[in-house]
């Protein structure tokens, strides 16, 4: 491509191979591909997270379905639409050849019905081709349930947005009735009389709730704040173990201990620990710091309780030192990258005017090197908010019954089992029997995480930037 | 050891008596010193007397440097370093290892070649070593601070900055804060390294005028590659050359009347 | 002005300070680093007691009362010793201090008691067979009382139902064969009988619809039978009998009953390839049994499936053991023993089928032996004394061979590589092969770094020697973050979002990578097309160009994904899969696993490569370019050689992460621990593996330590990745400097 100018007659597609031009085109696809990759994952989780928390209109549809022939009533929200292929469509229907036609492609929308104790199911799929009609009924109403998921209905009175004391009688299109008690109403809406400010305030209530609330439903509905409340536990307590530790052998290989082949020996063994696989922290932290540790506390403090183990059993204490042990490489390399930026003029300055090398490393070199240990200990949170595999083994649970922390004395309860958002989304996505109806919840911590693992790299990131000016000066001296 | 001998006349050479000194303060003899195998001084003997300005000059890796650094043990914090003979201070011998260092190095403060203010305040740079020794209520604290930052000729101009990053000073500030940050400490050493040879001329021409009003206070030994400056600031001159002390007299005889060829060689530039 | 030496309070309290510091900083810093160390000492030390060998140590030998001991048996915490003699004493032996008392269950002391024996299908229960044919059933009950705070235990043996069965009245004691099984639910009793027209083997069943289970009106049937019988064995659950059947002891067969509801159906017949047959012992679960001969072959016959029959087959043979006249079986594992005339005690593991432990003990009249229900103490017996040997064998099932080598377990029709860690009951062995989570590990990471490297390296390239600084300042941080990304996350969306996307769109999907590539040549031929100025546009942002074409690329071939499958896969991949290319397609595969995890790989490789291109040092890309090669030829010619050993320590720490990732593996695949290369089915990894079973598994039995030798595994190869890559990366930086 340098030569184009030049090379006037290099037309031929011989030459052009030649000038190297069409792979440097195929590198470049390549990191348009990851770029493309990581936006797609980025939107996508945005997207789905987000578009759930809106009030979306109810359609009442009526459908014939085409093995039965004959006409159904649905009413419910428009989750997806998606095109399948004729075959597929052949194995979904169990039709022949000869009642299909000819066509390569169907069109269909998976509906959200609701009523899950009624119908058996909370979902349909319906072939477009196949519905007769499609209207969006003003009087439809949403009821979100304690139990047994939405119900959707419609409602002659007209109950206010919100929440009702007396319970509702929901007409089904399909002929029928369906009471809901006041107690199991979280909350109903009508979106189709809804205007664009109910939605948004029905919006943000949504996200508000979603963050503050219990889950429900064997954790397919509700919020998720006990897992946020133990994920942000879990590595506070993990960063006030990891940051003396992590400094400690920073210091003790970077000041203190005689550079030689042992040294650096050390420094490439705690270097990589950070590749060694989070499942094998969890494995020592479940063998070592559960049974061993734990079993030994329980022996010596909590004779009384055993067989029941109390600290013999994965909890939160050996979660936060597990996961500090899996995050202290981060912490000793960024310290080592911090105490390397103290130049050793600075150091001889300290030193000329009498300080010893306590005092050096105390009041000259940390301070040079905080924003670096910072930088370090940012990252260690971030990795261990998104680290899941380990906690599995060494803490974490589907459901804890009750937080860590309450008002019961000593308040911090090290030793109980906690709920984590990571792992949240796995045991919904994996364990759970209705897996369609977990999805909003499941995009949505998705989201969550994703975010505070993102903000946490982003601030590290911005802090070392900030940093390398401000001690620009420092450097060069 | 007998070779050196052999050759070395270093006895007649370091004749200290010949040189009028009236108040001894640091006493080097028979000082030789290694890095590893090599060796980087070798019999030094001389004096340095209170209250006036010496210079160290020579050509580079003459160990000009590495002796003033002994004056003060900065040189402990290379590995692998062995001395032989002694060096005291007012009579104290300053090599003993039972010596508490830190207490050497606030009696004898140091200047570097490059001005290496910490990424503080200047406030805080001049009270680093006030504060290391004990607390001080903070008015005499500002006290002390204010006065060294007087003697270093910088009172004026950061008097307004005091609590500014001493990073967002010029060369030649930060040279003179770190000389107040030195004093500060009320040291009776002042060792300063090459102080102005990363500067630019007005701020060697101010840095100088310092030395000639600090040397009222303290006896100065001041290692410099530019034999002008040499012959300006200091009353006494040694000449080093390969780890040896060539020459040590009045800067004045020395520059005029050098009594070694290889002096002369090196005052009159034929090498170095 | 004060001396030197005599310091201040102050500088004291200083020096103190310092010292201090500098100890305390030495000590946590030196134990933080063996803390690390320590963990890999840790996970080795979990493991090792796997490979230790199996220990016997002769213990007391204490004086009991019973003469011509029929059958004994030590209750679970190796405590006490039933023995029932000929002489219809049944007592009670303290194994502690050799105290012993009656069982009392002498109703009549002048019948002789002829046999006795376990009931199989169930512990701590017996039949005994007294000489007038009444076959009676008991149970021996160890009930704890604290008296005093002392534990005192009140062992006795109390019948099992009322009354007795009577076999046949007026026995042949010495050509009586017979064996019970009882389940809790029901009760067989087989036995030989001899009549009129010649020999059979009569099965009676007691009803389970009887709580009570009155010993009378059994469901009786049988079955006629050509030779003598030897011996009578229940085979698993009750559900087969093994007969032992021939004139002489030299020539004997091997037959195998089907037991049902309405009686015994021959299934096979065998002859056993042992010269003389000196016994034969079920093991554990009884599914095989062990054959020994006075010769000393000791051989594994198992019950397996050949066709629509069962029959008894030689799976294996063991280290011979001569002269063995008492053979062993443990109750929970495959583990037997064998004891000889000449006093030698051998200690043999089936399944692994080595011989753990050799012992000379003294040579003895020996009549019975047995193990504890832990296998943690073995008695001997002979008349009026017993000996006690402790046994240390934890972990007899795990060998290097089983870890790694085809194994022939139970109910196999051939050696297999298999693991299945946990089962039912005692009664099916575990199966402990590493070499399918082996090869799911490499399966898993091997699909990975096909995606990642290509794509990683070449982004690493373009991004470090053609992209603009503007936008690389961009894009390169902005790949590093996804680095960042909990794999939680990848592993979710791959599990509920791509693996239906692939399985509803696979012919789309494939045909992206086969378009994707010409596509984009062909992109960058028409571009040339277009006039100097705006063509030069590209430079450093071919990137931002393509995006577009690539998303439209995509989204056509989603639309057109369905013609595709109609045209070339017959309407249906899947099945185009199954029937044309003999390929079975799990939904969550391997292929979603490689792109899932390629994408967790890319910004690990793509950081590392991206550096060692970048710090290429200038002057050699000038010197390329002023003797006149282009940007290519410099880039292939001079930048990339320079560079590749940093590009190749980049693959390795990608592949170190590629091997120890859990949570997509976990979420993406079945995570069942197949073998198989295809990429349309799903393996099962080393990580993965230790994230399912380890919470379930028992602390300190085989299958914990053996996922703790998994994860020091994984240690050993990431550790070992990344330690080469770095000191690859180390060479590199020298080079770099010295250039």
């Amino acid at each position: 491509m340098s030569g184009r100018a030049i090379q006037t007659s290099a037309s031929s597609v011989g030459s052009w191979f030649r000038s190297g031009d069409p792979w440097i085109w195929l590198t470049a696809s390549a990191v348009a591909i990851a770029l493309l990759a990581m936006l797609g994952l980025m939107a996508l989780i945005g997207v789905r997270a987000l578009a759930n928390f809106w009030p979306s209109d109810v359609v009442q549809i009526t459908y014939t379905d085409p093995s039965q022939r004959s006409a159904t009533v649905y009413l419910g929200e428009v989750v997806e639409r998606e095109t399948i292929a004729r075959s597929q469509y052949m194995e979904a229907t169990g039709l022949t050849v000869a009642d299909v036609g000819d066509a390569a492609t169907f069109d269909r929308l998976l509906l959200k019905t609701g009523n899950r104790r009624i119908a058996g199911a909370d979902f349909i799929w319906l072939y477009e081709r196949n519905i007769s009609a499609l209207t969006r009924p003003v009087d439809a109403v949403v009821v979100e349930r304690r139990e047994w998921g939405n119900a959707y209905g419609l409602s002659d009175s007209t109950p206010q947005n919100g929440s009702s004391l007396d319970g509702l009688v929901l007409w089904l299109p399909a002929g029928g009735q369906l009471p809901v008690a006041a107690t199991d109403v979280v909350r109903f809406w009508q979106p189709n009389a809804m205007t664009l400010t109910d939605k948004l305030t029905h919006y943000f209530g949504g996200i508000a709730r979603f963050l503050t609330e219990y889950p429900r439903e064997a954790n397919t509905e509700g919020g998720v704040y006990p897992a946020i409340f133990g994920t942000v536990l879990m590595v506070m307590i993990m960063s006030v173990l990891v940051t003396p530790f992590g400094v400690l052998a920073a210091l003790y290989l970077h000041e203190y201990a005689k550079p030689g082949p042992i040294v650096r020996f050390t420094r490439i063994a705690v270097n990589n620990l950070a590749g060694v696989p989070s499942i094998v922290y969890g494995v020592f932290g479940l063998g070592f710091f559960v049974y061993v540790i734990g079993g030994s506390i329980d022996q010596l403090f909590f004779d009384d309780r055993l067989p029941a183990p109390t600290f013999g059993t994965p909890g939160l204490l050996w979660a936060s030192l597990t996961l500090a042990l899996l995050t202290l490489p981060v912490v000793v390399v960024s310290t080592e990258e911090g105490l390397s930026r103290a130049p050793r003029a600075l150091r001889e300055g300290s030193l000329a005017l009498g300080a010893t090398k306590a005092e050096t490393l105390w009041r000259v070199v940390l301070p040079v090197a905080s924003p670096s240990i910072l930088t370090g200990i940012i990252l260690a949170v971030a990795r261990a908010a998104g680290e899941v595999a380990p906690l599995m083994l060494v803490g974490v649970v589907k459901l804890a019954p009750a937080l860590p922390v309450d008002g019961e004395f000593p308040f911090v309860h090290l030793e109980r089992k906690f709920m984590h958002l990571g792992f949240h989304i796995y045991d919904v996505g994996f364990q759970s029997p209705n897996i369609e109806a977990a999805k909003p919840v499941l995009f949505a911590t998705a989201l969550l995480l994703v975010s505070i693992v993102l903000i946490l790299n982003l601030s590290a990131y911005a802090l070392r930037a900030r940093l390398e000016r401000r001690y620009r000066g420092v450097q060069q001296s | 050891m007998t070779e050196q001998h052999s050759d070395l006349t270093s006895e007649e050479v370091v004749d200290t008596s010949e040189v009028p000194i009236t108040d001894p303060r640091l006493r080097v003899r028979d000082f030789s010193l290694w890095y590893g195998q090599d060796t980087a001084l070798r019999n030094v003997n001389m004096v340095v007397p209170g209250q006036q300005v010496t210079a160290f000059i020579g050509p580079s890796g003459c160990g000009k440097s590495t002796l003033l650094r002994c004056f003060n043990r900065m040189n402990d914090l290379i590995p692998d370093v062995t001395t032989a003979g002694t060096i005291s201070l007012d009579g104290q011998d300053i090599l003993s290892p039972s010596l508490d260092v830190s207490q050497l190095r606030q009696r004898v403060g140091m200047v570097f070649q490059r001005p290496n203010p910490f990424p503080k305040s200047v406030f805080e740079n001049v009270a680093f070593g006030l504060r290391l020794h004990g607390k001080l209520p903070q008015s005499e604290l500002e006290d002390r601070v204010e006065s060294a930052l007087r003697r270093a000729a910088l009172w004026d101009e950061v008097k307004d900055r005091l609590s500014d990053s001493a990073l967002g000073l010029s060369g030649g500030q930060q040279q003179r804060l770190v000389i107040a940050r030195a004093i500060a400490v009320e040291p009776q050493v002042l060792l300063l390294d090459e102080p102005a040879s990363a500067l630019d001329p007005i701020s060697t021409l101010k840095i100088e005028e310092l030395i000639s009003q600090l040397k009222l206070d303290y006896t100065i030994v001041i290692v410099t590659h530019n034999m002008q400056q040499a012959a300006r600031v200091s009353d006494f001159t040694a000449f080093l050359y390969l780890g040896e002390l060539v020459e040590f007299g009045l800067t004045e005889a020395v520059f005029t009347n050098p009594q070694k060829q290889r002096t002369e060689d090196y005052i009159t530039g034929r090498y170095g | 002005m004060a001396g030197l030496q005599t310091a201040g309070a102050i500088s004291v309290r200083r020096g103190l300070v310092d010292r201090g510091a500098s100890v305390a900083v030495t000590i946590g810093g030196f134990g933080v680093i063996s803390a690390i160390l320590l963990l890999f000492a840790y996970l080795v030390w979990v493991t090792i007691p796997l490979f230790l060998p199996a220990s016997i140590t002769p213990g007391k030998t204490l004086p009991m009362a019973a003469q011509d001991v029929l059958f004994a048996d030590v209750n679970d915490t190796a405590e006490w010793l039933l023995v029932l003699d000929a002489k219809r004493r049944a007592m009670f032996v303290d194994l502690a201090t050799g105290t012993s008392w009656s069982a009392g269950i002498a109703d009549n002391p002048n019948e002789q008691m002829v046999a006795a024996q376990p009931l199989s299908g169930s512990l701590q229960r017996y039949a005994i067979l007294d000489s007038q044919g009444a076959l009676r059933f008991y149970q021996a009950r160890y009930p704890v009382s604290f008296v005093d705070g002392d534990r005192r235990i009140d062992a006795r043996l109390a019948p099992l139902f009322e009354g007795d069965a009577l076999l046949s009245p007026g026995l042949d004691v010495g050509g009586f064969v017979f064996d019970a099984y009882f389940d809790g639910d029901r009760l067989l009793i087989a036995n030989s009988v001899a009549t009129d027209s010649g020999r059979e083997i009569s099965l009676r069943r007691y009803s389970d619809a009887d709580p009570d289970f009155s010993l009378e009106q059994p469901t009786q049937s049988s079955i006629a039978l050509d030779k003598p019988l030897l011996r009578l064995l229940f085979g698993p659950q009750g559900r087969w009998l093994y007969g032992l059947v021939g004139e002489r002891s030299d020539a004997a067969e091997l037959v195998v009953w089907s037991v049902s509801r309405t009686g015994l159906t021959e299934q096979s017949r065998l002859a056993v390839s042992v010269s003389t047959l000196t016994s034969i012992t079920p093991l554990a679960g009884r599914q095989s049994v062990i054959v020994a001969s006075p010769g000393g072959e000791l051989a594994q016959y198992s019950l397996l499936r050949s066709g629509s029959r069962f029959q008894m087959r030689k799976i294996r043979e063991f280290a011979p053991a001569p002269e063995t006249n008492i053979v062993i079986a443990e109750s929970r594992r495959k583990s037997f023993a064998t004891l000889s005339a000449s006093g030698e005690l051998s200690l043999y593991h089936a399944t692994s089928g080595q011989r753990l432990e050799q012992l000379q003990i003294p040579a003895g009249v020996w009549q019975f032996a047995a193990f504890s229900p832990r296998a943690d103490r073995l008695v001997l017996l002979a008349n009026s004394q017993l000996r006690l040997l402790d046994v240390a064998n934890p972990h007899p099932e795990v060998s290097l061979r089983t870890l790694w080598q085809r194994v022939w377990y139970e109910g196999y029709d051939e050696p297999v590589f298999t693991w299945q860690s946990s089962s039912a009951d005692n009664d099916i062995e575990p199966k402990f092969s590493l070499t399918p989570l082996l090869f799911g590990t490499l399966k898993a990471a091997a699909y990975a770094l096909l995606f990642a490297v290509p794509i990683a390296v070449m982004a690493a390239i373009y991004t470090a020697f053609f992209m603009a600084p503007a936008l690389r300042s961009v894009v390169k941080p902005g790949i590093e973050l996804l680095a960042a990304l909990p794999t939680v996350i990848l592993g979710f969306l791959a599990g509920l979002w791509l693996a239906p996307l692939i399985e509803r769109n696979l012919s789309a999907v494939l045909s992206i990578a086969v378009v994707l590539p010409p596509g984009v040549l062909l992109l960058g031929a028409l571009w040339r097309l277009l006039p100097t100025r705006l063509y030069r546009l590209a430079r450093g942002w071919h990137v931002l160009i393509l995006m577009l074409p690539i998303v439209l690329l995509v989204v056509v071939a989603f639309a057109v994904g369905p013609v595709l499958e109609i045209q070339f896969f017959g309407g249906n991949s899947k099945v185009w899969l199954r029937e044309v290319a003999g390929l079975d397609y799990d939904q969550r595969n391997a292929l979603v696993v490689g792109l899932a995890m390629g994408l967790a790989v890319i910004p690990t490789i793509f950081t590392i490569a991206e550096d060692a291109v970048y710090q290429v040092p200038d002057h050699l890309r000038s010197g390329a370019l002023a003797l006149g090669a282009n940007h290519w030829q410099t880039l292939t010619r001079v930048v990339i050689l320079t560079a590749s050993p940093g590009i190749f320590s980049a693959i390795m720490v990608g592949m170190g992460r590629a091997v120890g990732e859990t949570m997509i593996v976990l979420m993406a695949t079945g995570n069942t621990p197949i073998m198989e290369l295809n990429i349309f089915e799903g393996m099962r990894t080393f990580a993965a593996n230790i994230a399912v079973e380890l919470p379930e598994s028992e602390i300190n039995s085989s299958h914990f330590r053996l996922l703790f030798l998994t994860a020091a595994v994984l240690f050993v190869i990431t550790f070992a990745f990344n330690t080469i890559a770095e000191l690859v990366r180390a060479r590199l930086r020298t080079k770099y400097g010295n250039l």
